[in-house]
């Protein structure tokens, strides 16, 4: 391992891939359809005497390209292109499309104005008045929430639901899966940053509430288009606005909440953990449930909770023959080797974990020449299915226990005709009858 | 509804079935029963697909299932009557 996370605090993982010691965990039974099964240790191999840790990922250095000159220049000839489709009505990219697009982000307030990679620091202030909002008990002179752990992991799921995330998991905070430059220290209380640049997290703030916020599949699956978009933008929004209520609500109970801090917070590691999915093809997060539409955000607290445990639908073995994903990318930018490696692609991805990676490279040049975020390649994921026919059910039955069958899966899902829209269809969106936010929200829960 | 018309639709057919004068062959009855349920699960198919706006599984589902339980039902009702 190349840097020891903790300072002065205990790591609790003996393993990094599998479940941690010394913690209560509640019962999985009744989570998830019977087809998934609960483990202790994630799907995905993790090494950690090849472990990396990170400052700098992908997109951070997406941010940092965007202050140079050339890149300005780049960006601004790309958005010119992306004016032109609009002036002639492009399906996917005219006007209503363009406002669908930056509409469904009004109120992600990451301080990143996209169309003109500017950062607006003012949107950060937002975090801070909606923290205003909410009185916990030692202001209003009454004593905090007190329960199991059992109970506070039931409550929190329950309103993590209410207050508009599709699943929640409970995991701890292994101080190995943080990034290069944020650290477990046991001598401090508050989270504090040094004058050096390290993020310094006390220990007590040692568990982790995962949301996991859904995207429009309808919608989704015009990537990539100012539709796709749309899609994409609301599935951050859906997730940063679980995270800011429930980081609001567990204040409320009286107990500490934060963000993870870091510039762009790993999630993924924590909802395996967490047991909300396993890493696919796309080097993105699957969803038994939702398949690969789904936005990931996590809460550091010191409330005591029972922790679930990861999952395994027998993804690692569906991901090798279905390569949907990847015939989908635009960008030819997702793996299309039959095995998952330990060589990482490129500077930005991470040692010591053995998934398909991904060729940032390819795909950054692609988003950035179309100034679009793209995502086919979770639209095109075999198990993004609705609700609406029992073929569903059966499907993901066959998919999770015959998993060796994908090829001949993937085969049968393209004759049905799934996976991305046809661009002719695009603007077919503005007539459907869709549901509140796109999604139905009860998927494969019956 | 269409659950409710679908159930409506095969008690009604078991019910002629059963009513026939001459012996219906157990093979028969398997047959007409495992046809009715492809035809009900290509019809699930077809409704579901159009709900979720995937008109081309909604008539591969129908095309498949329901042709495979119009066949089925085409086999018991040749030996039997």
């Amino acid at each position: 391992m190349e840097e020891k996370s903790s300072i002065t605090a205990r790591n609790p993982f003996k393993d990094p891939g599998a479940i941690p010691e010394g913690f209560v965990y509640r019962s999985q039974k009744g989570r998830y359809p019977w087809w998934v099964k609960s483990v202790d240790k994630i799907t995905t191999p993790v090494d950690a005497s090849r472990w990396e840790r990170k400052t700098t990922d992908a997109i951070q250095a997406g941010f940092l390209a965007a202050t140079l000159e050339d890149v300005k220049a780049e960006h601004a000839r790309t958005r010119e292109r992306m004016i032109n489709k609009m002036r002639n009505h492009e399906p996917g990219s005219r006007l209503q499309d363009f406002a669908l697009h930056y509409a469904s982000e009004t109120y992600f307030a990451a301080g990143v104005d996209a169309f003109t990679n500017s950062f607006k620091p003012e949107f950060l202030q937002i975090r801070e008045i909606l923290k205003t909002l909410i009185h916990p008990p030692e202001e209003i002179g009454i004593p905090r929430w007190e329960g199991s752990e059992e109970e506070a992991s039931a409550i929190l799921e329950a309103a993590g639901i209410h207050l508009g995330a599709q699943q929640v998991g409970f995991t701890a905070l292994n101080p190995d899966w943080l990034e290069a430059n944020v650290f477990v220290d046991a001598a401090i209380n508050k989270i504090k940053t040094t004058p050096d640049g390290r993020i310094l997290i006390p220990e007590h703030l040692k568990y982790v509430v995962v949301l996991a916020g859904q995207l429009p599949l309808a919608a989704m699956k015009r990537s990539p288009s100012q539709i796709g978009d749309a899609a994409d933008r609301s599935g951050y929004e859906n997730r940063q606005m679980a995270q800011e209520r429930m980081i609001n609500f567990i204040r409320g109970l009286g107990y500490k909440a934060v963000m993870v801090p870091g510039f762009i917070p790993p999630a993924i590691p924590f909802a395996l953990l967490a047991g909300l999915g396993e890493i696919g093809r796309m080097n993105r997060l699957i969803s038994p449930l939702y398949g690969g539409g789904l936005r990931i955000e996590t809460i550091l607290t010191d409330l005591p909770l029972a922790l679930d445990k990861p999952i395994n639908f027998g993804l690692q073995t569906f991901c090798k023959g279905c390569k949907k994903c990847a015939r989908a990318c635009p960008g030819n930018a997702i793996s299309m080797d039959d095995e998952p490696s330990w060589t990482p692609q490129g500077p930005y991805s991470k040692r010591g974990k053995k998934v398909w990676f991904e060729n940032y490279d390819r795909c950054s040049a692609y988003t950035d020449s179309t100034h679009l975020y793209c995502g086919a390649c979770m639209a095109a994921c075999t198990w993004n299915k609705g609700n609406e026919t029992t073929l569903h059910s059966v499907a993901r039955v066959l998919g999770a226990t015959l998993p060796s069958f994908s090829p001949l899966m993937a085969f049968i899902d393209d004759l049905f005709g799934y996976g991305l829209v046809p661009k002719k269809r695009w603007n077919d969106w503005w007539k459907l009858k869709l549901p509140v936010k796109g999604f139905d929200s009860r998927r494969n829960r019956s | 509804m269409f659950n409710l018309c679908l159930g409506i639709l095969i008690g009604i057919g078991g019910a002629w079935l059963y009513l026939q004068p001459g012996p219906v062959a157990w093979y028969a009855w398997g047959l007409f029963a495992a046809g009715a349920a492809a035809i009900a699960f290509g019809f699930d198919v077809l409704i579901g697909s159009y709900r979720e706006d995937e008109r081309r599984a909604a008539w591969m589902g129908i095309g498949i299932f329901g042709g495979l339980g119009f066949l089925m039902i085409l086999a018991g009702w040749a030996l039997t009557f």
